[in-house]
């Protein structure tokens, strides 16, 4: 039987294990649209479906078949029942429903076809399939197609925790080491003896028979450490077929990688690197020699990740619970002189050489925690507390016999700034900031005041690196 | 001239308004919470054998300025040492750093009281033979009289009057420096007069009225200070302030400045 759809020429074939290499071995005698809206379970399919064969007739095009889920839903149906829809190469004009096909003669082919099909359902004892025959006669219509004998009502997957496939047939699993078993049920009308037949493809193949099967999907690790949320799972189709109708299954199993592990800060090599660099290059430019009273990245910090079934429906998700606590993350005690890169204002230096310090005393604390417990829920906080106080100070034992007093006013400091950072991976923005280098500086000499809250800056304020700044946290990268 | 041995006091505070005496005379007082560092020698106010230091805290409203992790602090030093070199830990005479949790700090505010070591010899200082009791009614009206007319000579550029106001200051102040009393006259005439004579120079008018007088040390020694705590006097040249703040005793039967 020639059918027109979407534009296309087919040919409807029985798919045998005798079909040539063009797949045509048999052409459809109209008896099968009945047989063909049986075979659809779906109520608008089937509208549709008796709507076009009822209206194929000569010179009338079964447009209702370009509708792209009706023309899914009938090869489908052909499929289940061992039929076929032959694309026919564009030259063929048949574009019209132009009678049955019929072979000239039904020979021993035919007769074998018969013989090598044992089942009575998929194809009837008497069956309506000829071999194709385009430029033979029409044949006479045969006396009735033999019903199908079962059809699928509804099929289901289950893993081995009773989570089911979601409504359009997918199930992601995590399978345990010794593999997930995954349930298969079909429940059935009718019976053929030979379905439901199911069928695994994917990471293994298979065939399984009978309403209640199963098959167990494997176990695996990626070999990549580190973070998996991003990780292709392994995949595997479930197809059920009966006589009448078929589903298919899509289930995704991901790695059973967990890692849970806790680490010292020292060996966040992203947050040693950019603190020492701001110890180093930034900080000891201006202040010298408080490296050695700086303590930093104390704390602790764990790490929990791998990928999860989420017992309430159908979906994995990648898993984690990560949290740091670094108190200090930066500590700075003591008193120091200004370094080399420290403009000081030839004014003051008239009064002492060198005489100006700075007094550093306080710690920045940064706390993180990160989880995510199921598919929809993640939570992110992060916050930077602290603050180490910066004060320039001038020392009287190195400034002249005659200066009484010396005060410098204005408050300077280092502090720290804290937020998740808007990747996919649990991380944070941390910026390390000072307020820079200046002061008032008031000068009283045994007379009285000389300088009185003369103002001046040795280094503006502002980050202590560059930006942005992301610090990725270790093991995740 | 001998180098003296320095008794310095040291405060870093922010978050706070303060007022350090020794020996019952305020030597440094802040009332805004502004972070500071502060340096001063304390001879001038010192008695041989041992002094008593008093810090007074009190809260202010929060220094916007300071980011909301800088807590309110304040630690403060005695050092005693020698010019030229920086003291080592040994030097240190007194220490207290405020602990908000070992006394928190009430609307009141927190008082500590320590005694600083004078192994040293200081003084004798005028302020200290000077009499005691509360400034009379004439005596105000004589304290206001000198803040008149040291605001009268640096409004006339009268750079020797003003040095003659601070002759006893002078004096004193170089003997426990270490600088002789004419060398810092001579400093302050030169400094004076680098300010004052400049087309720049201008001072601050003098409200009388608004000038607070402080008696401490049983009244023998008075501070004068101006409006909002500033210094009763102050006069300005371009850019360069100065300020002057004065304490007077009562020396000889007239009320002198003495620090």
């Amino acid at each position: 039987m020639r059918l027109h759809i979407f534009g296309r020429p087919y040919l409807l074939v029985a798919a045998s294990p005798s079909t040539d290499s063009r797949g045509v071995d048999g052409a459809c005698q109209p008896g099968i649209a009945a047989w063909l809206i049986a075979s659809c379970s779906d109520p608008t399919a089937i509208r549709t479906l008796r709507t076009a064969l009822t209206r194929l007739e000569l010179g009338v095009d079964v447009r209702s078949l370009c509708d792209a889920d009706v023309r899914e839903h009938v090869v489908r149906a052909l499929q289940s029942r061992r039929l076929r829809l032959v694309r026919l190469p564009l030259g063929v004009t048949g574009a019209t429903y132009i009678g049955d096909d019929r072979r000239a003669a039904p020979d021993a082919a035919e007769q074998s076809e018969a013989t090598r099909s044992p089942r009575s359902a998929p194809e009837p004892a008497e069956s309506p399939w000829r071999e194709p025959a385009p430029d033979a006669a029409p044949a006479a219509a045969p006396s009735s197609p033999s019903p199908p004998t079962c059809q699928l009502l509804t099929a289901a997957i289950a893993d081995a925790q009773g989570r089911q496939a979601s409504a359009s047939g997918r199930l992601e699993v995590v399978p345990p080491e010794i593999g997930e078993a995954i349930d298969l049920t079909a429940v059935m009308e009718g019976g053929c003896g030979g379905h439901p037949e199911w069928t695994v493809r994917g990471v293994l193949t298979s065939t399984e028979t009978g309403s209640s099967a199963s098959f167990r999907s494997n176990h695996w690790r990626a070999t990549k450490p580190g973070w998996l949320g991003d990780v292709l799972p392994q995949r595997y189709t479930v197809s059920v077929a009966s006589c009448a109708g078929s589903q298919r299954f899509d289930i995704a199993a991901y790695p059973s990688n967990a890692t849970s592990l806790s680490f010292h800060p020292q060996e966040w090599k992203t947050a040693k690197e950019k603190v020492e660099y701001v110890l180093e290059n930034m900080l000891s430019a201006f202040i010298g020699g408080f490296r050695a009273s700086a303590s930093y990245l104390e704390g602790a910090g764990s790490i929990e990740l791998g990928w999860k079934e989420h017992p309430a429906d159908h979906r994995a998700y990648y898993g984690y619970s990560i949290s740091l606590g670094f108190d200090p993350l930066l500590e700075i005690s003591g008193t120091f002189q200004l370094g080399p890169a420290a403009m000081i204002p030839a004014w003051i230096t008239e009064y002492g050489n060198a005489c100006l310090f700075a007094t550093l005393a306080g710690g920045i604390s940064v706390m993180g925690g990160w989880g995510r417990t199921s598919p929809d829920e993640r939570e992110e906080s992060v916050t930077a507390e602290g603050y180490v106080d910066l004060k320039l100070g001038a020392s009287l034992f190195l400034m002249n016999a005659d200066v009484l007093e010396a005060e410098v006013s204005g408050s300077s400091g280092i502090f720290a700034e804290a937020e998740p950072a808007e990747r996919e991976r649990p991380s944070l923005d941390l910026s390390l900031s000072w307020r820079g280098l200046k002061g008032n500086m008031t000068i009283t000499m045994g007379w009285g005041v000389v300088e009185y809250k003369r103002s001046f800056q040795i280094v503006e304020g502002g980050q202590l690196h560059d930006t942005p700044y992301v610090w990725e946290i270790p093991f995740l990268s | 001239m001998p180098v003296p041995v320095l008794y310095v006091l040291e405060i870093q505070c922010h978050g706070l308004a303060t007022d350090i005496s020794v020996n019952d005379i305020s030597v440094t007082r802040a009332r805004s919470g502004t972070g500071r560092t502060l340096q001063l020698k304390l001879t001038p106010w010192l008695t041989e054998g041992t002094s008593q230091i008093d810090a007074i805290l009190r809260p202010v409203p929060t220094d916007p300025s300071l980011p909301p992790g800088a807590a309110p602090a304040f630690r403060l030093r005695v050092i005693r040492g020698v010019l030229g070199q920086e003291p080592g830990p040994d030097g240190e005479l007194v220490r207290y750093v405020w602990d908000a949790e070992v006394e928190p700090l009430g609307p009141r505010g927190v008082r500590w009281s320590g005694t600083i070591p004078v192994t040293d010899e200081v003084g004798p200082w005028t302020w200290q033979s000077a009499p005691a009791g509360g400034p009379t009614d004439d005596d105000v009206a004589a304290i206001l009289d000198l803040a008149r007319t040291l605001h009268s000579a640096a409004e006339r550029r009268d750079v020797e009057t003003i040095v003659e106001l601070h002759r006893v200051r002078n004096e004193e102040m170089g003997g426990a420096l270490g600088v002789p009393g004419e060398q810092l006259a001579e400093e302050q005439a030169v400094a004076l007069r680098g300010l004052m004579d400049t087309d720049g120079w201008e001072v601050a008018p003098l409200d009388l009225d608004a000038l607070t007088l402080d008696p401490q040390a049983g009244g023998r020694i008075v501070a004068v200070h101006g409006p909002g705590d500033f210094p009763p006097v102050i006069g300005r040249s371009g850019e360069r302030t100065i300020a002057f703040r004065f304490s007077a005793s009562l020396v000889g039967g007239a009320w002198t400045i003495v620090r």
